[in-house]
């Protein structure tokens, strides 16, 4: 299956209801396209917008890093979403997450409104320098109570306080017999880096050490996401071996207890996407093997 | 040229600074003129003492106490080229090396100067010792050659392939493209140029952290080896060492040209000292003292002692405290005044005024977005110092084109471009560098010498803040000869139409750290 290069590609027509900003009859409309990300700037922080189709849907603000990941102008970005029924918000439709495991809290209010969890995002990977737009201040458009403003924030993320690193208090041994575990990571589009999930990691290893797995196997996948306009979009052929790869390198960094055989493979196949949880098929497994 | 007086402590240590060489003051006396410590020469580096600058003085904190230099492993000669550590790690440039020591070296010794060793001390160790033109970089921009393996050593055990391959498309020093030293000799070496680092205030830059990094998720932050714990990689343009003893003893055989692996009792001695040591400006010419009774809490090296590592980008815990008593300040002179509560505008800037900060890779990539919305506080978050408190490596493009400075050939002038040039080519199924794509032009490929990644291509770890005005020129390639022009590189790399007065209240701001 042919991969698809531009947004400008999308030209079957969405629901009316869509296109009419009919949010309430659509509220349950998964909507899934590639666009160029647009900057709307307010008062306090940025809103991230998209244009789809003749409309403009609003994807998220500027928050901390570690909440959502907000598009990179420059680039192309995959949105996976549905469609709500709040008012707009920075002249957008709203958007919000497909239930993702990326989800975060909520990263502000518009209007007194709680925003909801932004969709799944993914920056495409290669550049696209048209992907520009950077719109001023518009007063129409100041209604964010964002959790943190464009400035320094309110407090000390406890990630990075000054102890951070420091020894745990060490939790309760498991005890035998002990029962293989799945452990799934997942990806943006395109993406070899499970930045998002990678606690997912952490906890496999933790189980691996903690029971002295006999094998830690690494199992990454290729999907494919089905565009509202209908066609499939596949990620490029290398990544489930990208995937695998790059954890590979991140485990044997890391390290496994001794004993633990590291077993690496990948299916080169794109899953076929089916416009409603494709992002759950851009994974890797980790199989941890008592 | 006025005279501001400084706490009596320090200026009794200053004058217990006659120990340090035979010298000193008498040069002293002159603005900008170094107090230059020798390799192997002895005496006392008092614990506390304060040295000119053409700003005013930075002072130097031993917390242990006075050090006896004789016999330290930091202070002698331990190598073959009668280098020490405190050839490039000079007191009196808060602990780095400043252009002005540098030429003050050469027109003293000229290229007998151990500084001016060919190893790195030159462009290329086989051009002739004797010739200015031979250490032009480290004449011209404070350069030391750090001449890389190609393709990258493996690390933490596992090889690193790159994703990339370079080629060298302009080298005015002649190493790149040499047969013996350069990238298709038999031993394949990139060298780059890069500015020391100053070796104070060290406990706020390298730190055991978790395994996992936190800015690039997906990486495993490196281990010291001696310890097994995973730490910071905050020290080193390229973050290539992962502790100060492993950097001692990388640094002992590629700059100091040792024989044997210094000992362990010299390794723990080096640590020692550069653990217990502070460094900062603690006069202003125009400002006067900076560390009176009741003056900001940021300034001056025992304040960095007093101090703890956090993140300093919120209101809770400013990284640079508070400049209040200085806005208004209450100073009976008026230029001390208006300086005073110039720089404490300045803090405001640094911390409070928004910009649009972009394509800076590494900062923008990490969940932020590009571009985004905060101040120069977001990235130079780390308390009291100003790097990141996570790995701070960071393609601001100071090293990438086409935001990297460059001298531009002409018929008409005969300045020529000094640094060399490379060509970075990403392979088809790497992740391309996030704002410059798969070829990029760049001065100093960084962190994507030792990562070999393309995303890492142009990746500088940050420099901290301290003691800036000792130790110009600034950026890791000396593009920033002067603060003013390193504030005036930010208002044009991001377009921020900085106001004269905000340009000269951050200059004021930088200068008195």
């Amino acid at each position: 299956m042919s991969r698809i290069s531009s947004h400008r590609l999308f030209t079957i027509a969405l629901p009316l209801a869509l296109l009419a900003g009919s949010v309430g009859a659509a509220e349950s409309q998964r909507l899934t396209f590639v666009a160029c990300p647009v900057f709307q700037d307010t008062n306090t922080v940025p809103c991230w917008l998209a244009e789809y189709q003749g409309e403009t849907y609003f994807l998220g603000i500027q928050t901390d890093s570690g909440g959502w990941t907000p598009p990179l102008q420059g680039h192309q970005v995959l949105v996976e979403s549905v469609v709500t029924a709040q008012p707009r918000v920075c002249g957008g439709i709203v958007l919000a997450s497909a239930g993702s495991v990326f989800d975060k809290r909520p990263s502000g209010k518009s209007a007194g409104v709680d925003l909801p969890q932004p969709p799944v995002i993914s920056t495409m990977r290669e550049l696209d320098s048209s992907c520009r737009t950077m719109l001023p201040e518009n007063p129409r458009y100041n209604t964010l109570e964002p959790r943190r403003g464009p400035g320094p924030g309110n407090a000390q993320i406890a990630g990075l306080q000054p102890n951070a690193g420091a020894p745990r208090a060490a939790a309760e041994p498991l005890k035998p017999p002990f029962a293989a575990k799945t452990f799934e990571l997942h990806y943006e589009f395109d993406s070899e880096l499970a930045g998002l999930t990678i606690n997912k990691l952490q906890e496999a290893l933790k189980y691996a050490d903690d029971i002295k797995a006999k094998a830690v196997e690494v199992v990454s996948h290729r999907a494919s996401v089905k565009l509202s306009n209908g066609k499939q979009l596949d990620e490029i052929p290398k990544i489930a071996e990208l995937r695998a790869k790059e954890l590979a390198n991140v485990i044997r960094m890391f390290g496994l207890p001794k004993g633990t055989e590291l077993k690496v493979r990948f299916v080169a196949d794109a899953q076929v996407g089916n416009g409603i949880d494709d992002w759950t098929r851009r994974r890797s497994d980790i199989i941890v093997t008592p | 040229m006025r005279h501001y007086s400084i706490p009596a402590a320090i200026a009794a240590s200053l004058a217990l600074s006659v120990l340090l060489g035979s010298h000193a003051l008498a040069q002293a006396t002159q603005a900008d003129q170094r107090e230059w410590v020798r390799a192997g020469q002895g005496g006392v580096l008092p614990a506390e003492t304060a040295f000119n600058n053409a700003d005013g003085k930075s002072g130097i904190f031993n917390v242990k106490g006075a050090v006896d230099m004789k016999g330290h492993p930091f202070f002698e000669v331990l190598g073959t080229n009668g280098r020490a550590c405190v050839t490039c790690h000079q007191p009196s440039d808060a602990m780095g090396l400043s252009l002005a020591s540098i030429r003050q070296q050469w027109q003293s010794n000229g290229g007998k100067d151990p500084l001016f060793a060919p190893v790195d001390g030159a462009n290329c160790p086989n051009l002739p010792r004797e010739e200015a033109k031979s250490h032009s970089l480290l004449l011209n921009r404070g350069l030391i050659r750090v001449g890389l393996p190609w393709p990258p050593q493996p690390r933490n055990g596992v090889p690193t392939e790159p994703e990339f391959t370079i080629e060298v498309v302009r080298d005015p020093a002649g190493c790149n493209t040499d047969p013996v030293y350069g990238l298709t000799s038999p031993k394949p070496t990139v060298s780059v140029y890069r500015r020391p680092r100053i070796a104070a205030n060290l406990k706020f830059m390298t730190y055991e952290v978790g395994p996992f990094n936190a800015k690039r998720l997906a990486m495993i932050n490196d281990r010291d080896p001696f310890t097994g714990k995973y730490m910071s990689m905050n020290i080193m343009s390229d973050a290539r060492e992962p502790s100060l003893r492993t950097q001692a003893i990388s640094a002992a055989r590629d700059h100091l040209q040792v024989k044997d692996e210094p000992s362990a009792d010299a390794l723990d001695r080096i640590v020692n000292f550069e653990s217990q040591l502070y460094a900062a400006q603690v006069d202003s010419r125009v400002g006067g003292s900076l560390v009176e009774k009741g003056g900001p809490e940021a300034l001056g090296p025992r304040n960095l002692d007093k101090q703890e590592r956090g993140l300093g980008d919120n209101f809770g815990t400013p990284l640079f405290h508070s400049f209040a008593m200085w806005n208004p300040a209450s100073s009976e002179a008026r230029a001390q005044r208006e300086f005073r509560e110039s720089v404490a505008r300045g803090n405001d800037v640094f911390f409070k005024r928004p910009f649009y900060i972009s394509d800076t890779t590494h900062i923008n990539t990490v969940g932020m977005g590009n571009p985004m919305k905060r101040t120069c506080a977001t990235c130079h978050n780390s308390n009291m110092v100003g790097t990141d408190l996570s790995a701070g490596w960071v393609d601001v493009g100071t090293t990438n084109l086409p935001y990297a400075r460059v001298t531009l050939d002409n018929p008409w002038s005969e300045a020529k471009a000094e640094l060399p040039l490379f060509k970075i080519t990403c392979n088809a199924e790497a992740r391309p560098h996030p704002f410059l794509g798969r070829v990029i032009y760049t001065q100093d490929p960084g962190r994507a010498l030792i990562s070999g990644r393309c995303v890492d291509v142009g990746s500088i770890v940050m420099g901290q803040f301290r003691g800036l005005a000792a130790r110009a020129p600034y950026f890791s390639n000396g593009s920033a000869a002067t603060l003013r022009d390193l504030v005036d590189f930010y208002d044009r790399r991001f377009n921020i139409g900085y106001t004269t007065q905000e340009k000269e209240d951050l200059t004021n701001f930088l200068s008195v750290l």
